[in-house]
Formats: C-alpha cells, structure tokens, sequence
C-alpha cells in the first residue's frame, strides 16, 4: 500500500496545471464551501450520528474485549498423562531405563544438578533433582536424591543427605491432550512459571516499546513507514505485541485495512483496561507456536514442552531464543521442518540480546554454538499413542461430556508405560515387516499389553504404524480366537471335577449339529493322538481332545465361562465355539487372559487411573475392584498347564525366547484357514496378547506360534519379567506323571512331569514303571471302585 | 475410521464353508452309514470329589479315594510361590501413609496409596487386606469381601493374617 501511495504522488503533482492564483481561489471555494457546510443542521446532525455511531461501536468493542478477557480465557484441553515411574531399592530398573525416562521427561544432564528436572551420571549412579508436581493424592515437591544400581536393579535409594528415601515418585510424561475440534491447544502459564528471559526476549525481538506504548507504537509505525519506503519493500512490520495478542484472540490472520483499524482500537482498549503484565501473559499463553497434525500449538509453556519436552521454566537460553524466533512464522520457521533457517533466526536473535544488553555478548556466543535440541516429535506429538489414547476418551467418556474434556483444563493420569509402548510397537512393526509376504497386502496386527495383578493396561498398539491415527485393530478388530478359547474349555473342566492328569481320547469325534450336519473337527497335524492327559491336550493345542472335552462338560457351560471370565459380548452356545468360533478384540482378549493370570480373579481392565480439576483438586477415581470368578484352586490347575505350553507345547519357541529360569504361561491361537494368528501369554508382572492379521481377512498363512508368538516374545523378552507365581491354593498336592500318556510316573520312568492336582487324586501307574506306592495306591482305588460296582 | 467391510466378516461365513464342506462329506457316507455305527458322544468322564459313584468303566482314570494320603515325594510345583516382595520398605512406607489416610476417614486418597503399593507388589497380603478395610468403611461390602478374599488367598499359613481377612471376609457378609 505504501507503495502505491508513493508511486501515487507524482501524477497528482503533475496534473496541477496552473499553480499560483489558481490555487488560493479553489482555497477560497473550498473554505467558503466549508463555511456554508458548517452551517447546515443536517450536517451537524450526520457529524452526530457517526460520531455516536462511532461512540457505540466502541462501547461495543470493548465489551467484546472485556468479557472475553474477564472471565476464562482460554477453553483449556484435558491433558493427559503417562505414568510416573516410582523408584524403589530392589526394583529391576537398569540405569539406562532410567536416564531414559529423565530425557523423555526433558531431565537436563548437568555437572551439578541443583534445580528440579536436572540429573547427572556418575558411573553406576545417578544424581537428580525430581520436579514438582501436583499428583492426583497431592503436590509433591522436588527431591534431591541419589539412584545406585547394580546390573539391572534398583540398588540404593537415598536423599541428597545420605538419608533413607523409601520411594520416589518421578512426574510423569505428558502423553496427549483431548483437544476440542478448532484443534487449539496448550498449557497455561502463570507469570511466575516463565524464565524473565522470554518476555525480555520478546520486548528486544518483536516490541522495543512494549512498555512505553498504549497498544499502537505511533513511533514504530513510522519507523517502519521509512524502512520500508526507502527500501521499496515490506521489512519492517511494527504490530506491538498487544496488537499480535489482539489479532490472534478476537480477530483472524485476515489483512484488510478494516481489520487493522479494528485491531488498533481493540489493542487501545486492551490498554487501557489491562496492566502491561497481564497483556504479556496473556501473550505468552495466547500465540500461535506450531502444528502437530489437526492440534494447533498455542502458548509457550505447550510449545516448550512440544519442542524441548521440558516445562518452560526449565528452558535454556538457546531454547528460549529458539521460540522467540518461532514466533515470526512457526509454519516458516518450524524447528523441525527447517532446522537451518530457525538455527540462523534463532542466532540473529541471541546476537540482538546480546547488542541490547539482555545478556552477556560471551553467553550468546556459547548459546550461538549449541545444537537446536529439538527433540523427537513422536516423543510429544498428541497422535503419538493414538491407540491408547482412544482407549482413554472410551473410558473418560463414560463418565465427562465432551465438552468438559476439552475445555475444563481436566489433567487426566493414565496407566500407560511409554517404555514398554515403544517396545510393543517396534516389536509388532519389526515382527509384521518379518513376517509380510512379497505380492500380499500389508500384514497388520495389534498389541495389548496390561498388568494381569492390578488390571492396568500399560500399551495398546493399534497398527503396524502405531503413531496414526486410524483403525484401532486393538480395540475394534473382532477376529476368530481360535485356540485361545481352548484354556475356557479346560478351565470348566477342572470345575467339574477333572484333573490334568484326567486322560481323554484325541480321537476322531463327529458333532451333530442338526439333523442332517455333522461337523468332523481335525487336528491341525490331521493325527490323532490317542489317550492323553489334559495337560498335554491343551499344552499341544489338540482339537479332537478340546472337542471332546467340550462336548462333554457341554458348550454352555464354557459360553458360561466365557461371562464369567470377563467376555461382554454374546457368545453363541455352537459347538465350533470349543475351537474358538468367537470374535473378540485382543482388548477383549486381555481381559479374558488377566482373569486367569490373577487366579481367578476378574478386575475390569482400566487405562485411566485418576482425573484431576484445574486447581489440583481429585476429582474422579477408577479404583481397581476385583471379583473371583472361578476358585482359585482351579485357577492354578488351569495356569500350570499354560506354563506346560510354554515348556513343551505350541508355545515352546516362546519360551525358549524368553530370559533363561523365567516362568511363563500362554497360549497360541489360529484361526480357520490361518487368517488369524494369535498369541496371548503372561507372567507376574506382565500379560501380552498379540494379534496378526490381514485387515481384508485373507489367509495369513501363519499360525499363532510363527505369527503372534514372535512378536509376543519379542515385546516381553525387551522387558524385566518376574516370573509367573502363585501360592499353591489349599487342597491341591503334586504329583508325578509321564506326559505323553498321563499315567503315573517316577524317577526316571517315562517322561515325567510334576503336576498339581486335587489332593487325593490317584493315577494309574505307567506300565512298566516300578511297581510302588504308586500301583499300589491304584489297585486299592480299583478294589474300591469294584466294590463300589457291586453295591446296588 | 471405521472397519473395511470385509475385515470384520464374521467366522459364520467362514463356518459356512465348512458346513457346507460337512455336508458334502455326509452325503458321500450316507450309503455306508447303516454298516457305520454312528458316533455317540461318550458317558462323560467327571470325577467330582463328592460324586462317590463313578461310571461302570474297566479302566478308571482318577478315582476320588475316602482316606487322602499324602503323594510319596513332594516335589516342587511347576508354578513357584511368589518371592519376597522387592521392596518392604516402599511398600511398608506406602500401606503406612494408606492407613493414616484411611484412619482420617480420606478413603479415595487412602485407595489411591494402597493402589500405587499393590503396583510395586501385587502379592502383598496386608494391601489387599487394607484395600478391604477401605472399602468395608467406604460401606462397598462386595469389593470389600472380594479384596479379603484375595488376600486370604496370598496370607500362606499365617495363622494371625488368615484370622484378620477371614474376620474381614465376615464383616463384609454382615454388611451386604
């Protein structure tokens, strides 16, 4: 425009033709016609009118401005959390797993950590300063402390005094925000969490005049006038911060010149209502930083974490000069995209502190050397845990509208462990890339991971590429489970009075399923393996005994287990369920597998843990409940035989996989014509369920032990497991039998295998085997029977 | 997004095939169905410890015998029993500030501590049995009994422990 003007002049000068007398008669005219003007009524009336007009359009704007700025400011996003890592003497915790977790929270390794979020490393110890943060049960203030470790465990624990730390409990990463539709998201800031650094910054960089001008800098605007008009283009704007503020909160990025006039009044009466230090946090809170798909990054204390993931306090002046460069045009000057153009802003702004005395030239000159230090955007990004986020707003939908989730400022606390995500999704990504045919579609799968003793969910992998958004196979793909519903079946069994010693017949079995339809069910080898016990029918995954078995504890009495165990949706009593014609989702599935690996005991899995008010008051709880769903003497009976098929079934490979002397039970699964492999295992601390498969439902030509189980042993071999326990339940004894028959066996007779059964339980002898105690016990038990026979 | 359409076709059409496939079968052996004998399932082979008359079998499998006597050797079972807790002293200082909390009558902060200790050690009996104790003041005499029951379940053969829980188990009963 200024251009324009100036290109303007000239003609207009040139168009004077007769200078002189000319010109002070049209003076005259125009005076004289000004006089008369003045004189009419109607004029003065018009005059009136705009100006009352004027009048009330300003009243209007600023009671636009003051209403707005009043009362809450911003719709504030529920924030979401992972969770805090506590530290224990006799954790297993390596120290790398910890210096780990303190980058991803943004900790600064430093010579001497004096200040919250700082951590240095000395050989086999770790010195740190944790931050402060308001827990759901309470703020917790920062803690110097002393982490020792040796090989993989937590060792020592103590303060900086030397004085006994019982347990620490480290901030936890912030995992996601539930952001409203418009995408606008951020942390608020009060003035006191912001390094003095940022405003001086911001007044040196974009408003030399921030504190002497009331809200248009008149002085600027001409300066800039000049620049540009000398140098024939735009180089200097001269928006005060006020006016960025304005235009970024009541008005959009349009530049009309109606725009800019209304900006300008607006900045006047933002002035003249509000002192300069509210207007600059408002500020600091309000602009624009950055871009994380459909999430709009608005405010510094968001942007510091988006970029650093660090509070803002915590920022350096490298990083400070990084984000008020990112203020000019943080599509233009985005640190990730553009590393070499912010690093050259952000060195231009380290020099303009440094020429106007912010800081020492020798501090800027340092600060000009260090790196960006942006960190990974997968590691802040709001669709990083799209699969468990979405698990979370199911959760937190049952109980907020969504309104209140994403305006109220909530802080949601979650259960998820941003380790052993990253684990499961680079095992599944690896695992599918391994296992991808040429010519085929992309082989996709999902992961759940969960804490089978408190019910926690601790990872959901929802894809092959884990950080779109997109189709949640973990909680929405409903697929066959195939041989996963197998332990339903023995576990009704052992209720009714089996034992894993009871042998049953892995012989051809016909079902009638109507009049004129016999369903034939096949052993995946097509063999039959005669009389074995249950412990190796289900150890071996064999159809024919599970198919037997089923028919005669009778299939509603596993569609009945099946509720009981913790499956909501309505399962069809057909007989092909006893091979596992049943959809489920692997979340489904962790839920069914959690009941068995808790003995019993069905607790609904939960991934939220607390949701807290803006002001840090608790406000909703989702406490773990639990209930016993079978005895947990059958339980146990039922979950040695799972270890068995780690040991010596379907799921040996696994086993094998898996850190030596550790105790593992699990279960592989494959559906009709291999379109689906499955796998879902647990130990104490962890239960893993894997499902691979294609999304078109094609055959994968995969069974659950070279699909799924792969990428299960993969995901819990990266992790430290502790090895599946329980204490033995009254009423239960071991007992030695040979495993390919179930017969009883000795020492070394047979193939022995020691199992847990109902005490009292007697066991044929092995032929052959030493006629002991054993062949005694069983010709007693047979007298006995006999003369039962006879009694009428 | 929702599902492809075909990702999430149903094992009914899958069971189709097969049932077709049966079919198919079935009519093949039709004529030789009156030599065939035709499959019956067999007697079920259940031996509930109270169902004393076992089925008329030549070879019984297990017989449920009136007199118990102790298996020869005991060896170990094939799922070990839970190993000493790995921190007392976390846990000890959590189910401390758990029943302070409980005591002042702040049950969701006294749960909330009590969860975070069962984090670090599910196989503590005396959480659980104060996750109990909560629950039973909270007036939720279903979990509360649920939670005795679990930590019934992990007291071993201490007689004192096994006493509290079963006395807690009782108080809930009373409660419902």
């Amino acid at each position: 425009m200024s251009r324009k003007a100036a290109r303007g002049k000239p003609s207009r000068r040139r168009s004077r033709r007769s200078p002189g007398g000319w010109l002070w008669a049209g003076l005259g005219r125009l005076g004289r016609g000004i006089g008369w003007l003045l004189r009419q009524r109607v004029v003065w009336a018009t005059l009136l009118v705009l100006l009352v007009a004027f009048l009330a359009y300003l009243a209007w704007l600023d009671r636009l401005v003051t209403s707005r700025f009043d009362g809450r400011r911003w719709d504030l996003p529920a924030h979401v959390y992972a969770r805090p890592l506590e530290l224990y003497e006799g954790q297993s915790l390596s120290i790398d797993g910890l210096v780990a977790e303190l980058q991803r929270l943004g900790y600064r390794s430093m010579p001497r950590p004096d200040r919250p979020g700082s951590f240095r490393r000395v050989g086999g110890r770790i010195e740190l300063v944790t931050r402060p943060f308001d827990f759901w049960d309470g703020p917790q203030p920062a803690q110097a402390a002393v982490v020792g470790f040796s090989s993989s465990t937590l060792s020592m624990l103590r303060d900086n005094t030397g004085g006994m730390l019982p347990l620490l409990r480290l901030d936890p990463p912030l995992i996601g925000s539930v952001f409203p539709a418009d995408g606008e998201d951020r942390i608020i800031v009060e003035p006191d969490d912001v390094p003095a650094l940022i405003p001086a910054a911001l007044r040196v960089v974009e408003d030399r005049r921030f504190e002497q001008h009331h809200g248009i800098d008149v002085l600027g605007i001409m300066r800039a006038l000049f620049v540009n008009l000398s140098s024939g283009q735009v180089r200097q704007g001269a928006s005060t911060l006020t006016q960025q503020l304005v235009r970024s909160y009541f008005l959009g990025n349009e530049r009309t010149f109606r725009r800019k006039a209304r900006e300008a009044l607006m900045s006047l009466l933002l002035e003249l209502h509000y002192d300069k230090a509210d207007i600059l946090n408002a500020y600091l809170n309000e602009i624009y930083l950055g871009q994380d798909g459909s999430r709009a990054i608005h405010g510094f204390g968001l942007a510091s974490q988006f970029y650093f993931g660090k509070p803002l306090a915590e920022l350096q002046l490298h990083e400070v000069a990084t984000l008020v460069a990112v203020v000019r045009g943080p599509s233009w000057y985005d640190p990730r995209r553009h590393p070499e153009r912010v690093l050259a802003r952000r060195n231009m702004v380290l020099k303009l502190l440094a020429e106007n005395g912010v800081v020492e030239p020798a501090q800027a000159d340092a600060a000009s050397l260090r790196k960006l230090g942006v960190v990974l955007d997968h590691n802040v990004a709001a669709s990083y845990y799209p699969a468990f986020m979405a698990l979370v707003n199911r959760e937190l939908a049952e109980h907020y509208r969504e309104e209140d989730l994403t305006t109220a400022g909530l802080r949601v606390f979650t259960s998820l462990d941003p380790l052993l995500q990253a684990n499961a999704e680079s095992a599944l990504a690896e695992g599918v890339k391994r296992l991808q045919r040429a010519g085929k579609p992309e082989l996709e799968g999902a992961v759940v991971l969960a804490d089978p003793q408190t019910a926690e969910v601790l990872a959901v992998v929802g894809g092959r590429r884990a950080g779109f958004e997109g189709y949640n196979r973990a909680l929405e793909a409903r697929r066959p489970i195939g041989s996963l519903v197998k332990p339903v079946v023995y576990l009704a069994a052992l209720e009714d009075g089996y034992t894993l010693a009871t042998r049953i017949d892995d012989a051809p079995i016909e079902v009638r399923l109507g009049r004129n339809n016999i369903w034939r069910p096949r052993n995946f080898d097509n063999r039959a393996h005669g009389e074995v016990p249950l412990v190796r029918a289900l150890a071996e995954s064999m159809n024919l005994a599970t198919v037997r078995l089923g028919m005669e504890v009778g299939v509603p009495r596993v569609v009945e287990m099946l509720g009981r165990l913790g499956v909501g949706a309505k399962v069809q009593a057909n007989p092909a369920l006893l091979l596992g014609a049943v959809d489920l989702a692997p979340l489904e599935v962790a839920q069914l597998y959690s009941t068995l690996a808790s003995g019993g005991y069905r607790s609904p899995l939960r991934a939220v843990r607390g949701v807290q008010g803006p002001d840090g008051t608790p406000l909703a709880q989702f406490p773990l409940s639990t209930e016993q769903a079978v005895e947990p003497a059958v339980a146990y009976q039922l979950n040695q035989a799972l270890v068995q098929v780690m040991r010596r079934g379907t799921g040996r490979a696994a086993g094998n996989r898996l850190p030596p002397g550790i105790v593992a039970a699990g279960k592989t699964g494959t559906s009709n014509d291999l379109r689906d492999s499955w796998f879902a295992g647990f130990t104490q601390n962890l239960l893993g369920v894997v499902w691979i498969g294609y999304d078109d439902n094609q055959p994968t030509g995969l069974t659950g032990a070279s699909g799924a189980m792969s990428v299960w042993s993969a995901v819990m071999g990266q992790t430290s497991l502790a090895s599946f326990a329980a204490p033995l339940p009254a009423g239960l004894a071991t007992i030695s039998i040979d495993y390919p028959t179930g017969l009883a066996a000795s020492g070394d007779c047979g193939d022995p295998l020691v199992i847990v059964v109902p005490e009292g339980t007697r066991v044929p002898p092995l032929p052959g085997c030493a006629g002991d105690e054993g062949q005694s016990m069983d010709l007693a038990g047979r007298t006995i029977e006999w003369l039962r026979g006879l009694m009428p | 997004m929702a599902a492809r359409p075909d990702a999430l076709k149903p094992a009914a059409l899958a069971g189709a095939g097969r049932l077709r496939r049966c079919l198919l079968a079935l009519l093949l052996v039709v004529p030789a169905a009156c030599t065939v004998p035709v499959y019956e399932p067999p007697p079920p082979q259940r031996f509930p410890a109270e169902a004393l008359p076992p089925p008329p079998q030549p070879e019984p499998i297990v017989v449920p015998e009136p007199p118990p006597r102790a298996v020869p050797p005991a060896p170990p079972p094939p799922i070990p029993p839970p190993p000493p807790p790995a921190s007392t002293g976390a846990t000890a200082a959590l189910l401390a500030q758990g029943r302070q909390q409980a005591a002042a009558g702040n049950y969701p902060l006294a749960t909330s501590t009590l969860e975070r200790a069962l984090r670090i050690n599910p196989n503590d009996a005396d959480t659980w049995y104060e996750l109990g104790r909560v629950k039973l003041d909270q007036g939720d005499y279903v979990q509360a009994e649920n939670m005795g029951r679990r930590a019934l379940g992990l007291a071993g053969n201490d007689a004192l422990r096994r006493a509290l829980c079963e006395e807690l188990i009782e108080a809930a009963r009373a409660g419902r």
